[in-house]
């Protein structure tokens, strides 16, 4: 596309939440949000989309940074992926958020890209949110009529669609603790060792008996496979439950034949990558 | 050999400048009243243009030109630029009222911006009536099958077969021995049909051309191409206009790997900067260049082939059915290289080929690096490696003995060339047995091979082999002349039509006139690639730029250093014989006194019997002098998801007299990263309708950097006497190996042997199943 000038926009800045909030509640369905751009711009080139207003949010002051509280982790909207990779709060407490950002594209979109970008843009292949699924992660979303919180199990409500509102966006993205002990890992599966989009992504969080596993790339969203959860209460060795979870897998997603994977093997990798990603926060060597 | 110069890692002339961002692209120019070119593709497979009307396009404000079929000349021509007359089918035309692919050409727009273009494109109405297209390669000559050049004015300008009402766009068969009575000796034979896919070049650069008048009217393009005089000769066919009133600049180029070997869209840009009196700009999107530009051909191939009990090849017999898609660019050639090129390796007498080209409804072939030899390589490799196991013989002993040595010669030489009917020829440079030893040694093969049949576990490691050969130059045919002119201070300009295309050839030349005439690279001030400016020269194809435009450097400079000692004779009162060159100066063997090429030059040029030192040299390819290498292969395959890894690859490359080791070490790297990519991850994926699903980086995955496995390169020299300094080629060699190597390496490990490509880890798995 060299040379191809986007399509013409007003560009805004605002500095204030308010300030974003009057914006987005005057011009509703005109305005796009932009953080870091990095799925915005391309589909813009590609005339996908042509918003009137383009509203950057990373002058608000009130979406930077990353802080804890006792709750957990709050991680604001303007937070890039490669502030998440060097949190070093996140790589022990949220491994699985950690070891997703930091296959995230590639270094350099990493350093413009963020966390809420990836979800609001809501792709299937989000390498970001089967983390957040079984972290039981909350969405803060601030609104012409208030704020609100979205269970991020409830955000996503298809193929680059979201629970929000024309005139919502979110403000930050809440981790809550988790259980001390907890274990969380994200593995992706990709074409090539270096950048690529997931042809499946697994993440997997292991606390007690309590395991949650959720996955990108099978289904019109990001989804938890609550069947593998139960599988930890029953009988049988660990290696057995991992085995029986595997099974579970092509029961709870619904992959898609694509130019980059064929469903049969997409399913098949999801099972693979549970497995290996259970063995691994489990400690069953195999 | 090792020269003051010459075996030097000489930085390239160009790469300060490139790496800074200076504006040395075709499309790092803007010109004032720049108009924005687009083209309108065809949806359908196969269709006729009933009608087109582009009433409404020419009438949106800002369009200035919007071209068709009825408004261009109809000049029927190949866009294969390759050498006159072309060995192509001159079936395509810059228009036409047919279109025969899904993004086959249909019209073009110019206009104030890219964006009106593009909309001018929406308002060209094509009434089609579609026609029923064929795919399968293997069916495109059946009784029956849907004529894709129907039209009467294709043809062949050279006497070959071509029969086009059969979609039959090349044939070749030959005989070498009697491979009847020489497989009749073999106690081992394989037998089985092989199938390569679509892939495309993926040059980072897209085809670019900006077009432009001079004051005095002459049209200039400025254009990404490997081939600036074949793209003048070409366009002025087109457009029907003398050569002379054509100037082709080549720019720096962002890689071509044969997709460049073409006039690609010179042709259309020409056209509407005629039309227009505008300059006019012309980019294929990354789309368009996936589409609409060039792929590497599919092929069929059957490979039978026999050994003895103790290992010798008994017979070779190769049937070769390969598709060039819509249109014949390089189809005959390619084709023929299966053999001309790729066959003079092994040691066998009996030898039988028949290759034949077919049409389809599918996106062009034409040249890509490895040009047939790449192709034929794969059945060639893979069919080695499982005769050995069947003989018995450890791979690395069994292509030792079965391929060819120094002073040997080879039926195939003669029997074909690229083109036609080959030419005799005694190997005057091969180090293949020292690439086999020393690559097998630095690979730790035989260790390897003792340890890894016995492995369970989910991951299995395997190893693989082959040589790989590439004739370079299209013998009798190529040519490339540089003129040198020797400057005040003693530094010379060199003026040449080769083409680096981001390989280094600039540098290489450079090294090879410092080191002739005893002066540090700097002192070589290299122009390429202006047809008004430079001689004229091939191009940069066939491996041929450092065997054939090197050695004109090497005869440019024999003929100015006769000049310079001339002058330094008359300034220092010795007889010539008695001088020599020496650090940019000329010094006498008897007497020990000097003088210096600044002094010699100013003389020349202001004082006494004034003349410019000056020289202009040709040099035309008698012979294909062949490249080597042995390369081994070893892949982590896992047995749960299919992937395949590649923790080790070494490569023994002889290219003669390595010039410049870290450019020859980057275009060896850059080939295995090419051909693995190719054989791991890259294809077209195309719907039942013949569309082209996977048209992006995205989709169409290809190996980066980060991808590069670790490769070990080593070069065995051998001295080449037809070449600069003893130098070979080295571009193309290397891609040829990493298809079939990577088959024998996971057939090691995994007990499945593909036939087919690529090795995506889905088709690994199944094949795991089915075992």
């Amino acid at each position: 596309m060299t040379g191809v000038p986007l399509p013409e926009f007003d560009y805004m800045r605002p500095l204030t939440v308010d300030e974003l909030s009057a914006i987005l509640a005057k011009h509703k369905g005109e305005a796009r949000l932009m953080a870091g751009g990095t799925d915005l711009i391309p589909l813009m080139r590609e005339s996908v989309l042509r918003p009137k207003y383009v509203v950057d949010v990373k002058g608000v002051k009130e979406l930077h940074g990353i802080t804890t509280h006792d709750g957990g982790v709050t991680i604001g909207a303007a937070v890039t992926v490669n502030e998440i990779v060097e949190s070093e709060i996140i790589r022990k407490k949220f491994t699985a958020l950690w070891s997703a950002a930091k296959e995230l594209s590639d270094q350099t979109l990493r350093s413009r890209a963020t966390l809420a970008g990836n979800i609001c843009n809501a792709s299937p292949a989000a390498d970001s949110c089967p983390s957040l699924l079984v972290l039981g992660a909350e969405v803060e979303v601030v609104g012409a009529h208030g704020k609100r919180k979205i269970p991020i199990a409830e955000f996503f409500k298809g193929v680059k669609r979201t629970a929000l509102a024309q005139d919502e966006f979110v403000k930050a993205v809440h981790i809550p603790n988790q259980p001390a002990g907890a274990k969380s890992l994200y593995s992706k599966w990709k074409r090539s060792w270096g950048e690529d989009v997931a042809l499946v992504g697994v993440a997997a969080l292991v606390s007690g008996k309590k395991v949650r596993v959720a996955m990108s790339s099978v289904a019109p969203t990001p989804v938890l496979v609550p069947e593998i959860g139960n599988v930890f209460y029953g009988e049988g060795t660990l290696e057995e439950k991992i085995e029986k979870a595997a099974a579970c897998v092509p029961g709870g997603i619904c992959p898609i034949n694509d130019v980059r994977c064929q469903a049969e093997y997409r399913t098949h990798m999801a099972a693979v990558l549970t497995k290996r990603v259970l063995r691994e926060l489990l400690g069953v060597k195999k | 050999m090792k020269g003051k110069v010459v075996g030097k890692n000489v930085t390239k002339t160009d790469a300060l400048a490139l790496a800074t961002g200076k504006p040395m692209y075709a499309d790092d120019i803007k010109l004032d009243g720049m108009l924005q070119a687009k083209i309108l593709y065809s949806p359908h497979a196969h269709a006729r243009i009933k009608n087109i009307d582009t009433r409404k396009a020419e009438a949106m404000p800002g369009v200035h030109a919007v071209l068709c079929h009825k408004n261009v000349p109809r000049v029927p021509h190949t866009t294969a630029g390759q050498g006159w007359p072309e060995p192509s089918p001159y079936d395509a035309v810059m228009f036409d009222n047919k279109v025969r692919y899904v993004g086959d050409r249909v019209a073009a727009v110019a206009a104030e911006t890219e964006e009106i273009a593009e909309g001018a494109l929406k308002l060209i109405k094509v009434e089609y009536e579609q026609l029923p297209a064929i795919f399968d390669l293997e069916h495109a000559m059946d009784d029956g099958a849907p004529v894709i050049h129907d039209e009467p004015d294709s043809k062949y300008v050279i006497p070959v077969f071509f029969d086009p009402k059969r979609n039959h766009c090349a044939h070749i068969d030959l005989e070498a021995g009697n491979f009847d009575e020489g497989i009749k000796e073999s106690d081992f034979v394989v037998d089985h049909k092989f199938k390569n896919h679509y892939g495309q070049h993926c040059a980072l650069e897209p085809h670019t051309c900006i077009s432009y008048f001079e004051p005095n009217g002459r049209l200039v393009l400025r254009t990404g191409t490997q081939v600036p005089f074949h793209v003048r000769r070409i366009v002025a066919q087109c457009l029907e206009v003398p050569e002379r009133m054509i100037r082709v600049i080549k720019p720096r180029i962002g890689g071509g790997f044969g997709s460049k070997q073409e006039m690609l869209i010179e042709d259309v840009c020409a056209m509407l900067s005629m039309r227009t009196g505008r300059p006019v700009r012309l980019v294929l999107s990354r789309e368009d260049v996936f589409v609409s530009s060039r792929t590497r051909h599919q092929m069929v191939i059957w490979l039978k082939a026999g050994a003895r009990k103790d290992g010798r090849l008994t017979g070779i017999n190769m049937r070769v059915i390969s598709n060039a898609g819509a249109y014949g660019s390089h189809a005959m050639t390619v084709m023929s290289n299966c053999c001309a090129k790729a066959l003079p390796m092994y040691k066998c007498d009996h030898i039988k080929f028949v290759g034949d080209t077919v049409y389809t409804n599918l996106p062009q072939a034409g040249a890509y690096r490895g040009y047939g030899v790449f192709e034929a390589t794969y059945p060639m490799g893979v069919a080695m490696d499982e005769l050995a196991e069947k003989v018995g013989m450890d791979p690395v002993e069994f292509w030792k003995i079965n391929t060819v040595r120094e002073g040997d010669t080879h039926p195939i030489f003669e029997k074909l060339g690229e083109v036609g009917k080959g030419v005799a020829m005694k190997i005057e440079s091969c180090a293949l047995p020292g690439c086999i030893e020393q690559a097998a040694e630095a690979f730790g093969w035989k260790e390897k091979r003792a340890s890894y049949p016995k492995q369970d576990g989910k991951i299995r490691r395997g190893i693989g082999m082959v040589c790989t050969v590439q004739g370079a130059t299209v013998a009798m045919i190529d040519m490339g002349a540089v003129f040198a002119k020797m400057n005040d201070d003693g530094s010379f300009n060199l003026l040449m039509g080769a083409t680096d295309l981001g390989t280094g050839a600039d540098t290489i030349m450079a090294q090879i006139l410092a080191e002739a005439l005893e002066i540090p690279v700097e002192d070589v001030l290299v122009y390429p690639a202006d047809t008004d400016l430079t001689p004229f020269d091939k191009g940069a194809y066939a491996s041929g730029t450092t065997p054939v435009t090197g050695m004109a450097v090497v005869k440019v400079a024999e003929m100015l250093k006769e000049q310079i000692i001339g002058v330094a004779s008359e300034i220092l009162g010795e007889p010539k014989e008695d001088l020599f060159l020496k650090d940019k100066g000329v010094e006498s063997k008897k007497t020990t006194r000097r003088v210096e090429y600044g002094q010699i030059a100013k003389r020349s040029m202001y004082a006494k019997n004034q003349f410019q030192i000056a020289a202009i040299a040709s040099n035309a390819s008698k012979a294909p002098p062949q490249s080597y290498t042995a390369q081994f292969v070893e892949v982590e395959v896992d047995t749960e998801t299919g992937e395949v890894r590649i923790p080790k690859y070494v490569v023994a490359a002889d290219c003669g007299t390595v010039i410049n080791p870290k450019l020859a070490a980057g275009q060896v790297e850059g080939a295995v990263l090419n051909g693995v990519s190719y054989a791991l991850t890259e294809e077209f994926i195309f719907d039942k309708n013949g569309r082209v699903l996977n048209p992006s980086f995205g989709h169409y995955k290809i190996f980066t950097t980060q991808d590069v496995p670790k490769i070990e390169t080593i070069f065995v020299q051998s001295y080449e006497p037809s070449g600069p300094f003893g130098a070979k080629s080295i571009g193309e060699v290397c891609i040829n190996g990493p298809l079939p190597a990577l088959s024998n390496a996971i057939y090691n490990a995994i007990g499945v042997r593909f036939y087919e490509s690529p090795f995506t880890p889905d088709r690994i798995l199944k094949a795991l199943r089915e075992k």
